[in-house]
């Protein structure tokens, strides 16, 4: 039975193993989170993109949830917004495209165009 | 919306959006009515009367700031199409309470779907932090408290997935709970036995 002894427990042991963040030099990965993603399948998007992050172990990384991005009828939306700023808006993201974002663009810093909105409007 | 489940955390999404501070959401079955009542109450920005009547009508938004989208009339088409009910209350700076009543034996009655990873989900909300969620029957009621959890890890200890596990394990057990069962000497899963 789970108990909130055991997690204080885990607590001290992950915290032990958790590198500090550096605010301002992060890259942000926003999720659109309102009735067109969770409808679309906003809610698997950010538990992969959370899974991917700490399987890779990046630490300078985090994903944010945020409201109707405008564009429902491309959802899941997801934008990237890289350490320099630059914006990306990937449309109709499922989990396996969560996995190759962070494969591609937030490890490798390359792009992926076809699964950009501008793209797949097309 | 697939399941309630997905309902659920669209409807605390409406609450964190509109600035609230504490959100209680709950859902409670009445076997002996065959009935299901899914509860929102905030204390957020709330609405005018003719907002709160228009919020239903999946044509009518608050754009830009978009309070109220395409949540509210799905859920209560939803809730209506089991022959159930639909309600909000709401009054402004005060906050909105959002009740549907669904009939379970209906042939139109939506699954749960994952409750535990909907819970999850908001608690990782930014905005998230007094929010309790309840799940129940007549005779047990689990109650998550976020409150409680956030005494002994922060928000940023959410990054980490053993945290986030553990949490989704602690919600899955307590929707799970058999009758009998008693987690009454656990602060944060509490169960009341009437």
């Amino acid at each position: 039975m789970k108990t909130l002894k055991e997690l204080k427990q885990l607590r001290d042991e992950t915290r032990k193993h958790m590198n500090m963040r550096q605010k301002g030099t992060q890259t942000r990965i926003q999720v659109g989170m309102a009735t067109c993603g969770i409808a679309a399948g906003a809610r698997e998007v950010v538990r992969r993109f959370m899974e991917e992050i700490e399987r890779k172990d990046l630490s300078d990384v985090y994903v944010v949830q945020v409201g109707c991005m405008g564009e429902c009828a491309f959802e899941p939306l997801v934008e990237i917004i890289d350490t320099d700023g630059t914006s990306t808006i990937y449309a109709e993201v499922n989990e396996a495209k969560a996995s190759e974002i962070i494969a591609e663009h937030v490890v490798r810093g390359k792009r992926i165009d076809k699964y950009t909105l501008q793209k797949v409007k097309m | 919306m697939d399941d309630l489940s997905l309902s659920l955390l669209d409807i605390c999404m409406n609450s964190a959006e509109a600035d609230a501070s504490t959100v209680k959401a709950s859902i409670m079955t009445y076997p002996d009515d065959h009935k299901l009542e899914m509860t929102v109450e905030d204390d957020g920005v709330g609405m005018e009367n003719d907002v709160a009547e228009k919020a239903t009508d999946p044509f009518y938004t608050q754009r830009p700031s978009r309070k109220v989208g395409l949540g509210l009339p799905l859920l209560k088409h939803a809730a209506t199409n089991t022959g159930g009910d639909f309600h909000i209350r709401t009054r402004p700076g005060k906050g909105t309470i959002v009740r549907a009543v669904f009939h379970m034996d209906h042939v139109d009655m939506p699954n749960l779907g994952d409750l535990a990873s909907s819970v999850l989900t908001f608690v990782l909300h930014p905005k998230t932090n007094d929010f309790t969620f309840t799940y129940g029957d007549v005779k047990n009621t689990f109650v998550f408290d976020l409150n409680e959890i956030l005494r002994i890890i922060d928000k940023d200890d959410l990054s980490n997935g053993s945290i986030r596990r553990y949490i989704y394990d602690m919600l899955q057990e307590g929707i799970n709970m058999k009758e009998g069962e008693n987690h009454e000497d656990i602060e944060g899963i509490k169960t009341v036995t009437r």
